[in-house]
């Protein structure tokens, strides 16, 4: 590409020089059909259409060539693993079919080797994007694309959404964690049970208070009869990183004022505040903790 | 042409003075200059909505501009800089200088030109008095479906962008057609097509292509993906598709459908229902039997 690129501006370049070179009215063929000024026609009708068109289609076969090999298509062999994201207005959704893994903001992912990611959207044109690990791919609704990611090395890379999708797009980001396969294993096993039961007599109170609240109609959390299909799955919300995909750092102090105040935190997004007592609160940031 | 014709010529194509005369002007060199000191105009506030986000962006966690501040501002810059700047000062150029160029008096239709340029004016202030609402365009200047449906963006705004645009499309629709014709028929004499400025031949392929590619649009760019398009100016859309599909359920139904089938095809819309004229401006309509 460079060197095409190279050849055409030498050639242009070359052409401008004998026209300023050319002594000025040596050549100044009179206007008119026929005669000298055919040549001129000729000349400028295959210069200007017919090199451009074989030069242009020449340098974009050799792009598609280029992008189909070094993008990543679907399909192939070598991929171990397929994630499902769908991009949901402000959050992701992430699904691992084979595991029977269900999480939100987060995907773990082997290091060394590829996966696939099938990038879906519940709602309006998302994209996502790990610049450390791969080109942008749109999620468009009712599409099904696809991209593989592979991390050479173990780590934490960030993600984000690259299609303006409304009031929070800025803060629609995700974490891709890159582990050893081992570690990766042991995840996906801890992920795919259902929540653990309550044990002391907070926790319990603290899984009525979810329970009896309005919280059930958007959240799932497997093995309760929390299921709604709204926001994030909530099963294993206590192993994540962040909360409100990646507005704040997962910590209790945070988990508390994003449920009693979801607007302040994210305005926009679609979860109320919720007016809970204080021991309400901690019974519920109790039983959330849990949630591992 | 004699030199002894010059001065009646000059009183037959003097200006009136006055206020009125002011307005009704139909001077290709004054238009021209309206347009271009309008975009300019409209140049130095994008400006200023390009310092606005950039100022929000220079720290972190900065607040001077709310969210939906910010979406409208940046929506605003984008098509300001498009369309409200790029677009008529190409316009204001081609005013002032086609006919000049070519020897031609004025344009072919100088009351059409005086009205693209009034509309145009319109146009502009009638987006901006969006943003002094709070209720500027809000899903960035491509205004993609979904986003931009009533499902995801049911307030005015989007209304703002499509009839803005309407407007818009009008003027530079007019003032293509009011090119092509000049460089067409007001050459001076001697002056064969091959002969006009480089300029000129600019200004014909870009009035080719808008003549070609704008009327059908408005509603195509209102809302700009070709897939998954029922709704994008609200209302207007809303009233469009329930007049396409017969009823405010279906209507309001396909209206929500972000996949990309949103209405039923025009096929199965029951003939008596379907708008005959009102229908070139609705979308759900328009692409079904364009494409």
């Amino acid at each position: 590409m460079l060197v095409g690129s190279a050849v055409v501006f030498a050639v242009v370049l070359a052409l401008v020089v004998v026209v300023v070179v050319r002594r000025r009215g040596a050549a100044t063929p009179a206007d008119g059909p026929g005669g000298r000024n055919r040549g001129a026609h000729i000349f400028v009708g295959l210069a200007g259409v017919l090199v451009p068109l074989v030069v242009l289609a020449a340098l974009f076969a050799l792009t598609l060539g280029t992008v189909s090999t070094t993008s990543s298509a679907a399909g192939a062999s070598s991929s171990v693993m397929t994630i499902q994201v769908t991009g949901r207005q402000w959050f992701w959704d992430v699904e691992y079919p084979d595991h029977h893994v269900r999480t939100a903001n987060e995907i773990h992912i082997p290091v060394d080797e590829t996966v696939t990611i099938v990038a879906l959207s519940g709602d309006v044109i998302h994209s996502f994007w790990v610049p450390e690990l791969n080109r942008k791919i749109d999620m468009i609704p009712g599409q099904r694309n696809v991209i593989r990611l592979r991390a050479d090395r173990a780590g934490v890379f960030r993600g984000q959404c690259a299609e303006f999708c409304g009031l929070q797009h800025a803060h629609m980001a995700f974490t891709v964690v890159a582990e050893p396969r081992d570690t990766l294993d042991a995840w996906l096993a801890r992920e795919s049970q259902p929540a653990p039961q309550p044990q002391t007599v907070a926790e319990q109170r603290g899984q009525q208070v979810l329970l009896g609240s309005s919280c059930v109609y958007c959240h799932t959390i497997d093995g309760t009869n929390a299921s709604g299909q709204i926001g994030p799955d909530l099963t294993h919300l206590a192993s994540r990183r962040s909360i409100g995909a990646g507005v704040v750092p997962n910590t209790p102090g945070y988990l508390a004022g994003w449920i009693l105040d979801p607007q302040h935190l994210k305005p926009g997004n679609k979860m109320p505040a919720t007016a809970l007592s204080g021991p309400e609160l901690q019974d519920l940031l109790a039983y959330l903790r849990t949630l591992r | 042409m004699t030199v002894v014709d010059a001065p009646r010529l000059r009183r037959s194509w003097a200006e009136p003075a006055g206020l009125v005369a002011w307005f009704a002007t139909v001077d290709h060199k004054r238009i021209g200059t309206r347009y271009m000191a309008t975009a300019l105009v409209f140049f130095f506030l994008g400006g200023l909505e390009a310092a606005a986000l950039r100022a929000q962006l220079a720290r972190p966690e900065e607040r001077l501009l709310s969210p939906e501040a910010y979406d409208q501002l940046f929506s605003m810059h984008g098509l300001t800089m498009i369309f409200l700047f790029a677009t008529p000062m190409l316009s204001g150029f081609g005013n002032y200088f086609v006919p000049l160029q070519i020897g031609a008096r004025d344009m072919a239709f100088p009351k059409l030109n005086a009205l693209g340029y009034w509309i145009f004016l319109g146009a502009g202030l009638f987006m901006y008095s969006g943003l002094v609402l709070g209720k500027a365009p809000n899903a960035g200047w491509f205004n993609y479906v979904p986003l931009s449906a009533e499902q995801f963006d049911s307030g005015p705004n989007i209304d703002f962008y499509g009839l803005g645009l309407i407007f818009l499309g009008i003027s530079t629709t007019a003032g293509a057609i009011n090119f092509i014709v000049t460089i067409a028929k007001l050459r001076a004499p001697g002056m064969s097509i091959n002969r006009i400025p480089l300029f000129c031949w600019a200004v014909l392929g870009t009035s080719l292509a808008i003549v070609f590619a704008i009327p059908h649009s408005p509603p195509r760019r209102a809302c700009s993906s070709s897939t998954a398009c029922s709704a994008s100016v609200s209302s207007t859309s809303r009233a469009a598709a329930i007049r396409c599909c017969g009823s405010t359920s279906s209507g309001s139904s396909a209206t929500r459908t972000s996949t990309s089938s949103s209405c039923p095809r025009s096929g199965s819309c029951p003939r008596s229902s379907r708008p005959s004229r009102a229908g070139r401006w609705s979308r759900t309509r328009g692409w079904r039997s364009r494409r």
